[in-house]
């Protein structure tokens, strides 16, 4: 997309046109933060799929902080422990300094949240947009709803169809890791064996895919599902002790 | 016994060789190097190395799935590990059996088109903390409008390729000297 909207401005007459050919993500990786639009943010905020964090001193928040946002002082982020478990949950942060959005960003990160931003413009930007301002206590709580992708059964289903045994449990780690716990019933075929061995899982039944983290369990669910088999995932960290019990988190 | 104990190796050997070729014929019935290498190009959706997959999203085709190993070749980076989700890929690979298997994994690099350079995360990161005055740049992020709003570089312009194209020089600034930076969510 970038190199052909430089053309184009180079044709228009512009002498000094660039390309930041690595983008966004390598802008990420790179340890920068990126910010949200107002009106993403709004949006998400409305229906408890953002989490926006106010970081500034208490008198700041009680003149005014954005309706729904919750407010944690940069020094007392650390504390927190109601953040939302969905890792992939998107966090936005404002401030009156664009350093303490960075290094909130930073430390968010570090837990291991992909999605997390800053709010372009912070509180100036959102009143220009006539978005509501809200004065006295910020809410005191976190409140997030996760949404759910294509084929991603939720946490609950999951121990559900793990317990009453309705659904096939199909375990992609390797055979190692389904060796040292597995959860209940579950059938291990690894994730780089699924495509060989695809006609050993029965096709009138319900099958779960999970692995240590969801990423094997997606692929497998790509391959299962252009199969023709009923198939969702588990897109969550789970942790299986070699009693077959389980904790799923994220 | 020298003689026996050779005969036996022979026997053994021969054996080998036999039930060798016969598992060729019928668990595969095509050599894996006879088999035609298949192209597709597409945006990395997840790369699992602990069981050395990966798939991407292929314009009309959906996910595709692929199995890679060390003899995988890559063209444009080290490691697997350098792999970023979005990142525009090629892949060159083979049928074995039911799987795909990855020969080459090409990591698609942009080309500029002519008077255009490159700039790099350190440069950016330079003139974004100056900010746009200062710094005398108007920073341009190409991707679709829904796609920016969630996290785009800060001071960036959202201005999608079909706008650009549409309206022109009225989205961008007057001055045609100001250093005009265009990016979007890596090569694609």
């Amino acid at each position: 997309m970038s190199p052909k909207s430089a053309g184009l401005a180079k044709k228009m007459g512009y002498q000094n046109v660039k390309v930041y050919a690595e983008g966004e993500p390598v802008w990420i990786s790179s340890g920068h933060h990126t910010v949200s639009s107002p009106d993403f943010v709004h949006k998400n905020l409305k229906a408890n799929t953002a989490v926006v964090i106010d970081l500034r001193a208490a008198d700041a928040v009680k003149q005014g902080h954005i309706d729904g946002a919750v407010a944690v002082p940069l020094a007392k982020l650390e504390d927190r422990d109601d953040f939302p478990a969905y890792r992939g949950a998107a966090i936005v942060f404002y401030a009156d300094k664009e350093s303490d959005v960075a290094s909130a960003v930073k430390t968010i990160r570090d837990w291991g949240y992909k999605n997390v931003t800053g709010l372009d413009g912070g509180l100036a930007k959102w009143k220009e947009k006539g978005y509501a301002i809200k004065s006295g206590d910020a809410l005191p709580k976190i409140k997030y709803t996760r949404q759910y992708g294509p084929g991603e059964i939720t946490i609950a289903e999951f121990v559900e169809a793990v317990q009453s045994g309705k659904a096939v449990v199909l375990d992609v780690r390797s055979k190692d890791e389904a060796a040292a716990g597995a959860v209940k019933k579950s059938i291990n075929i690894p994730a780089d064996d699924i495509a060989a061995r695809y006609n050993e899982l029965p096709k009138d039944k319900l099958i779960i895919v999970h692995c240590s983290t969801g990423v094997r369990a997606e692929m497998a669910y790509e391959i299962l599902k252009e199969k023709g088999y009923n198939v969702k995932f588990l897109k969550a960290d789970i942790e299986i002790g070699s009693d077959g019990k389980f904790e799923v988190s994220g | 016994m020298r003689i026996k104990r050779s005969g036996l190796l022979v026997v053994f050997t021969l054996f080998l060789f036999l039930a060798f070729s016969m598992s060729n014929v019928f668990v595969q019935p095509v050599a894996a190097d006879e088999v035609k290498l298949q192209s597709v190009k597409g945006n990395l959706k997840a790369l699992a190395n602990k069981s050395k997959t990966l798939s991407i999203a292929v314009a009309g085709k959906g996910t595709m799935v692929f199995k890679f190993n060390d003899q995988t070749a890559l063209v444009n980076a080290k490691s697997t590990k350098e792999f970023l989700t979005e990142d525009a890929v090629g892949v060159d690979y083979k049928q074995v059996g039911a799987d795909n298997v990855a020969v080459v994994i090409t990591r698609v690099v942009a080309k500029l088109p002519a008077g255009v350079t490159a700039i790099n995360t350190t440069e950016l990161a330079a003139l974004v903390a100056k900010g746009p005055d200062a710094g005398n740049y108007f920073l341009v992020d190409s991707r679709p409008a829904g796609k920016c709003s969630e996290g785009y570089i800060p001071t960036a312009v959202n201005i999608p390729v079909p706008v650009l194209e549409k309206q022109g020089e009225k989205v961008l600034p007057a001055d045609k000297s100001k250093i005009l930076i265009f990016y979007c969510g890596g090569v694609t």
